[in-house]
């Protein structure tokens, strides 16, 4: 069990490295940057319990929050892939179900399982923070409430029109 | 009471992610406010030595660039000498009339030198961090300017650092001229590529032109005017509008600012209290 928690503290280490002095200091047009972090949160022990996943995805994100300085985004979309991984773990299930020993790597279960693992969890991580990064320039709650108040108002109107139309 | 622990424990990792989730949006939201401030405050300093290490080897590798863009900037400011000495010739053969020249706008600024030690420009709201802080003099709301033109202003300031949104942030507003034209629009930024900015508000009438120079407004309290922004490189005017739709590309590559000044306006806070008592009323 200590080998298994100081070989992830050490991939945590060394993952934000090689994010922070090498991805981050990547252009690609300009307008992409390539996340290598989340890796950390796909590599955990398939047993690890879900609370505990949680939590560590959520220090995770925030670590990475602290050197980009967007508090709560990277954090939110970790959050969100990790509950999803449970999920993912179960629908991605190899024949036979994981046997003790088994872990999420290409080694452990094969090129095609571990593709399908991490395409999903990555576009669920990517297309949060990306929706979330729109939002937080004009603020979530803004925009949401607009939006729910906005449709809800607009629905009551044409509900109107209806009645009164047809009468 | 029972059922409801059993309740709770039996969906606990759907209550803790929404949460977490909810701790988060809360987090994104908060931009302006107090929290945020002092959460960061805590981690700024953790994160800005990380990044003075990361720059020490970066900077090896950009010497050529750097090297090049100071000699540029030597340039610029010999000539701007040389314009200054004639400016005070001038003033001697007109001393009958000293307020020819007002000169009371390039006294009240004052230029401190800093190294940007982390920067992006790949979201929609960029940011950067230089390595100067309030010890230095910095503060929030100030001008950041590089050797090719303007660049930001400061936000947040700790002890040894500052961090300030750079021109390529979505909600940062520059009042800008029109070299020639002598007309003010508004510069902002809209995401997408960082060579490139639009400048808005600029109405029909003024016919600007390619290749036109921006520069930054005497009406901004950032910065002092006739600041370099970059050229006009696009335009067009939207249907049945009479105002331009104006692209123009900045100055300043933003992909490898390294060196940048901090414009101190000294009666900063005396103008910003008279504005706002003003506005209050």
């Amino acid at each position: 069990m200590n080998s298994v928690v100081a070989q992830n503290i050490i991939r945590f280490i060394l993952l934000f490295a090689i994010q922070i002095i090498v991805l981050n200091e990547i252009e690609l047009h300009g307008f992409i940057n390539p996340y290598i972090y989340p890796l950390f949160i796909l590599l955990l022990p398939i047993e690890i319990p879900t609370w505990l996943l949680l939590l560590l995805a959520f220090g995770t994100g925030l670590t990475m929050d602290f050197f980009t300085s967007s508090l709560g985004l990277h954090a939110a979309a970790c959050v969100l892939m990790a509950f999803a991984r449970p999920a993912v773990l179960d629908f991605n299930r190899p024949r036979g179900g994981y046997e003790t020993g088994d872990r999420p790597t290409i080694k452990s279960l094969g090129f095609r399982w571990f593709l399908i693992y991490a395409a999903v969890l990555i576009v669920i991580h990517h297309v949060w923070f990306f929706l979330l990064e729109v939002f937080s320039l004009i603020g979530v709650l803004s925009t949401v409430s607009r939006i729910v108040i906005s449709s809800v108002i607009s629905l009551l109107l044409m509900l109107a029109h209806q009645y009164l139309s047809n009468r | 009471m029972q059922n409801f622990i059993q309740f709770i424990l039996r969906f606990h990792a759907l209550f803790l992610f929404l949460i977490l989730q909810g701790l988060c949006l809360y987090l994104i939201t908060r931009e302006h406010h107090y929290q945020r401030s002092i959460i960061y405050k805590a981690t700024d300093e953790l994160t800005g030595t990380v990044y003075t290490g990361v720059t020490g080897t970066r900077d090896y590798v950009g010497l050529k660039d750097v090297n090049d863009s100071l000699v540029a900037e030597n340039a610029r400011l010999r000539e701007r000498m040389l314009m200054l000495e004639l400016m005070q010739i001038s003033r001697k053969d007109l001393q009958a009339d000293t307020e020819w020249i007002d000169s009371t706008r390039y006294e009240v600024f004052k230029y401190r030198a800093a190294k940007v030690i982390n920067n992006s420009t790949d979201r929609i709201g960029n940011f950067f961090t230089i390595n100067k802080g309030s010890k230095d003099g910095f503060r929030p709301e100030m001008g950041i300017v590089g050797p090719n033109g303007i660049v930001g202003v400061t936000k947040r300031v700790s002890k040894n650092f500052t961090t300030a949104m750079s021109l390529l942030h979505k909600d940062l507003r520059i009042s800008s001229l029109i070299k020639n034209r002598n007309y003010i629009g508004t510069l902002r930024w809209n995401g997408g590529d960082p060579n490139y900015a639009r400048l808005t508000d600029i109405p029909k009438h003024v016919n600007p032109e390619l290749g036109d120079t921006i520069v930054t407004s005497y009406y901004s309290n950032f910065f002092p005017d006739n600041l370099m922004i970059g050229t006009i490189t696009d335009m067009s005017l939207d249907g049945g509008s009479n105002f331009y739709s104006i692209t123009l590309k900045l100055s300043t590559n933003f992909n490898n600012i390294k060196y940048v000044y901090g414009v101190e306006f000294e009666k900063f806070n005396e103008l910003q209290q008279l504005e706002q008592k003003t506005y209050s009323e």
